[in-house]
């Protein structure tokens, strides 16, 4: 069995996600591949604290200096680590307020 | 829609209630089994201090800011950022203290007409209570729900951080 195939038998390896819903004060931490993208990350986790999306919801990373996540949901999981996009699977999900 | 919301009712002890509610359920989500463990500080019943800083180049800087829990949950927490040996805020004297914050979303003013006359430092976000306070209009979707925590009331400053740090008013 080639190095390939091997891979393909055990499937793409799994990362470890966490996020929270700031408004909701919920949290859902789960495995998912890594070749799965952001998006397909961010729709799961929804699913996972079994709250709807809203509709002008936003995603960013978690902590102090949060980065919004929006141009890069089309990225895989590995991606965003190996690009240096994020540091940790660490995410927040932001209900929209305004005010300027 | 924009709208004009009513201006907030006062109610400390029931925002003191509701805080202390919030502030373990706000804990758990953020893995932290004490405020200090954030480096936030309860100075009281009706008070939060969050660090919070701002980047432009290598070094960090910092500001204080003070969270106000007489008109919560209603209402969100009132948002000043003040002096840190004082926890006050004077705009003669501590405008160094006050980030120029300039989002979409949350822009910060030294001084703010208030209706009822004067000037207040203004953190114009939907998420905190004097936004309301001013009689700011707002649209529809931003209107604080009453359902919300303080913490959405923190994420939306540092985010403005993040995207929009432009340095101190006193600088």
């Amino acid at each position: 069995m080639t190095e390939h195939n091997q891979s393909q038998a055990h499937g793409p390896s799994e990362v470890e996600l966490h996020f929270k819903h700031v408004n909701e004060v919920e949290t859902a931490n789960f495995k998912m591949p890594e070749t799965a993208t952001l998006l397909a990350a961010w729709d799961q986790a929804y699913l996972k604290m079994d709250i709807a999306r809203g509709e002008k919801d936003t995603l960013q990373t978690a902590g102090g200096h949060p980065k919004a996540m929006a141009s890069y949901l089309g990225f895989t999981l590995s991606a965003l680590k190996d690009q240096k996009i994020v540091e940790a699977y660490n995410f927040e999900i932001v209900g929209p307020t305004g005010g300027a | 829609m924009n709208v004009i919301a009513p201006p907030p009712v006062l109610d400390p002890q029931g925002g003191a209630a509701a805080f202390a509610e919030d502030l373990p359920r706000v804990l758990q989500l953020l893995d932290a089994s004490r405020v200090e463990d954030l480096g936030w500080l309860r100075l009281n019943s009706l008070t939060l201090l969050v660090p919070m800083s701002g980047q432009r180049g290598e070094v960090p800087e910092e500001y204080l800011l003070k969270l106000g829990f007489q008109a919560y949950r209603r209402w969100p927490p009132s948002a000043q950022f003040v002096n840190p040996e004082t926890l006050a805020f004077d705009p003669e004297q501590d405008s160094r203290w006050l980030p120029r914050l300039t989002s979409n979303e949350c822009q910060t003013h030294l001084r703010y007409p208030h209706p009822s006359g004067g000037t207040i430092q203004l953190v114009c976000c939907s998420a905190t209570l004097e936004f309301y306070d001013v009689g700011h209009n707002v649209e529809e979707e931003h209107l604080w729900s009453g359902k919300s925590t303080f913490y959405s009331t923190i994420v939306a400053i540092q985010r403005a951080f993040s995207e929009s740090y432009q340095g101190s008013f006193g600088a």
